[in-house]
């Protein structure tokens, strides 16, 4: 992966946060993060990101909402994380890839959620691609 | 004015009559021949138990509802069509013209139908004058017969009730038992001092039901405040206590699921955050010498992470799916799974040739008997010549039966109740979480079936678990689940 990329990682637990920000500057990412909606969204359209990581329970609301609150003129691939094996969130839409936590590799995760940038996914209309053995 | 001789005979016999039902056939037999009178009906409202019409009839009293309303007899005249109408209706045959004689002065508005065979005008009134004269004396004896129809029919229906209920109920003066009913007298057969009141408690505990007795005084005396006598009930509250019971252990059991889950949720974060750190980390970091440190909280992180995941599992409480399959594939798929632990012991398997069709979800039977074996090897750990057997087939109820036995050192009879609570464990800290056997009977139980353990006269434990067969025609093969043989 040679080319750099805009990664913004949503989660209200620090270490997830620490650990995704430690991969992707590996990768010579611009890394930027948020621990809650309210910080997502304002740092988000700012910093425009290509790729983002968006936990889906944070404390201040759902990613998913998050999601529906931005401006529609950002472009980006989202991957949307959950601990949580409820059916509902397959309802929603505006995200590309969706994770089961815990992840056993956080390098695959990430890797993956580069994959949609350079083979430039849709997002996700009805069908869900979930990665449970990450 | 002359008094017949018939009309003093009439007043002596209707005097003599002792039940409602002979009242009919002797006013019958009463009524001169050349009169030509037909059949005589007595009918009148008996409010017991919301019975509202009844008969006498030919020396019979019958018990009826009423087919149709009861009209104003009052209004009605001999000849009146509605009159034949309505006994046609109520008697089940065509009436002649009838003679209504209605008493409405006395309780029960009783009514009495006279008959006319050959209906003309010297009969009917004929008729009329032979009961105007004893009218008195038949609305007294009428009074009397249906006081005492009634009364009887009360005091009968209370004697079935008092005698007949379920609960002791026994009536008391001074103390003593004057009148008591089967119930109570069981209950007084098997504990003699059962009248003895102490007051501490109103809650007894006889053989093996739960009672609470009641004892309502009834006031006499001058000024209604002597208790000479009252009446004594026992309660049966054990089904209450039961349920009662049930349902606070099922909630339990839901707010245990839901704590499991609330736990797990929250611990899942920051475990995924560590093991992701650590990944992290072990890739960039430069001391090459940390290596091994990092391995291993990486596996200690996923060990968290698999306990996690077992407790979700036992408190999911989401749909599953019930399908049709085969309980000895269930069982052959499970034992690769513990083939390490399993390698130590001598196995001796015996399954039925062909398939056990039972329904249920195939990955959670299969869970539910992977634990049970597991326990099963867990307990036979530093035994010298450890010994497991398996059986599966039908059993004599015709349900289909999985039995683990081990030669182990069995389980204490007082474990036995507690052996499928969950977080009961013998175990050593981190050998398991306590859930497994808990689990395995949940679900076992969610598909209809029971799990048991006794222990074996050789030394030992066994555990036997039942499900219910798949009849013929509640086979649908989904795929593999049933094997075809």
């Amino acid at each position: 992966m040679n080319k750099t990329l805009k990664v913004l990682v949503v989660d209200d637990e620090p270490l997830i946060r620490r650990a995704f920000l430690l991969v992707g500057k590996s990768r010579r990412h611009e890394m930027k993060e948020a621990k809650d909606g309210k910080e997502a969204l304002a740092i988000w359209p700012l910093f425009d990101p290509d790729l983002v990581f968006l936990d889906v329970l944070l404390p201040d609301g759902n990613g998913f909402q998050i999601l529906e609150s931005l401006p529609k003129s950002l472009r980006f691939k989202c991957v949307v994380m959950s601990a949580h094996d409820n059916l509902e969130e397959r309802r929603f839409k505006g995200f590309h890839l969706f994770v089961r936590k815990p992840f056993e590799d956080i390098f695959k995760v990430f890797s993956r959620g580069e994959q949609l940038i350079f083979e430039d996914i849709s997002p996700i209309e009805k069908k869900i691609n979930t990665i449970s053995q990450a | 004015m002359e008094i017949s001789s018939s009309l003093i005979s009439f007043t002596e016999k209707i005097s003599s009559l002792s039940h409602l039902g002979e009242f009919p056939r002797f006013i019958s037999s009463s009524i001169p021949k050349s009169f030509f009178s037909g059949e005589v009906a007595l009918f009148y409202e008996s409010s017991l138990l919301s019975l509202r019409r009844s008969y006498a009839r030919k020396g019979q009293v019958y018990e009826k509802m009423a087919q149709n309303p009861w009209p104003e007899f009052q209004n009605m005249n001999y000849g009146d069509h509605t009159v034949s109408l309505y006994l046609a209706r109520e008697m089940g045959r065509p009436f002649s013209k009838a003679l209504v004689i209605p008493f409405p002065e006395t309780t029960g508005n009783p009514v009495l139908f006279v008959e006319l065979l050959k209906p003309t005008e010297k009969g009917k009134l004929q008729l009329q004058s032979f009961f105007l004269e004893r009218r008195d004396i038949i609305h007294r004896v009428l009074q009397r017969l249906l006081l005492h129809t009634g009364f009887s029919r009360a005091s009968s229906l209370w004697g079935h009730v008092f005698g007949g209920w379920r609960e002791p109920l026994a009536i008391l003066k001074n103390f003593k038992v004057i009148r008591s009913n089967r119930a109570f007298e069981q209950l007084a057969l098997d504990y003699p001092d059962l009248l003895s009141f102490k007051k501490t408690t109103n809650f007894l505990r006889l053989k093996d039901r739960v009672y609470k007795r009641h004892y309502y005084p009834v006031l006499s005396g001058p000024d209604k405040k002597l208790i000479e006598s009252g009446v004594l009930y026992y309660q049966d509250l054990t089904d209450y206590f039961q349920l009662r019971e049930k349902l606070l252990q099922s909630e339990r059991m839901a707010s245990l699921a839901r704590l499991g889950q609330n736990i797990a949720h929250e611990l899942n974060n920051p475990l995924t955050g560590i093991s992701s750190l650590i990944q992290a980390l072990r890739e960039n970091s430069k001391e090459l010498s940390f290596l091994e440190e990092f391995q291993e909280m990486e596996k200690a992180s996923r060990r968290c992470q698999k306990i996690i995941g077992s407790l979700l599992s036992f408190s999911r409480t989401t749909e599953t799916t019930r399908d049709a399959l085969d309980l000895n594939q269930v069982l052959e798929e499970t034992l690769p799974l513990l083939k390490t632990l399993l390698a130590r012991v001598h196995l001796t398997l015996k399954t039925s040739p062909g398939p056990l069709p039972v329904r249920g979800n195939f990955s959670l039977l299969q869970q539910g008997v992977f634990n049970i074996i597991l326990n099963g090897c867990q307990a036979l750990k530093g035994k010298p010549s450890p010994k497991m057997e398996i059986k599966s087939g039908f059993s004599k109820e015709g349900k289909a039966f999985i039995s683990i036995k081990d030669n182990g050192p069995g389980i204490p009879e007082k474990q036995l109740e507690k052996i499928f609570q969950p977080l009961w464990t013998t175990k050593e800290k981190g050998e398991g979480t306590g859930l497994g056997l808990s689990m395995a009977q949940r679900v076992i139980k969610g598909f209809g079936g029971e799990v048991s353990v006794s222990n074996v006269s050789e030394g030992g434990a066994c555990f036997k678990i039942l499900l219910p067969l798949l009849k013929e025609r509640d086979v649908s093969l989904t795929g593999s689940s049933l094997k075809v043989v």
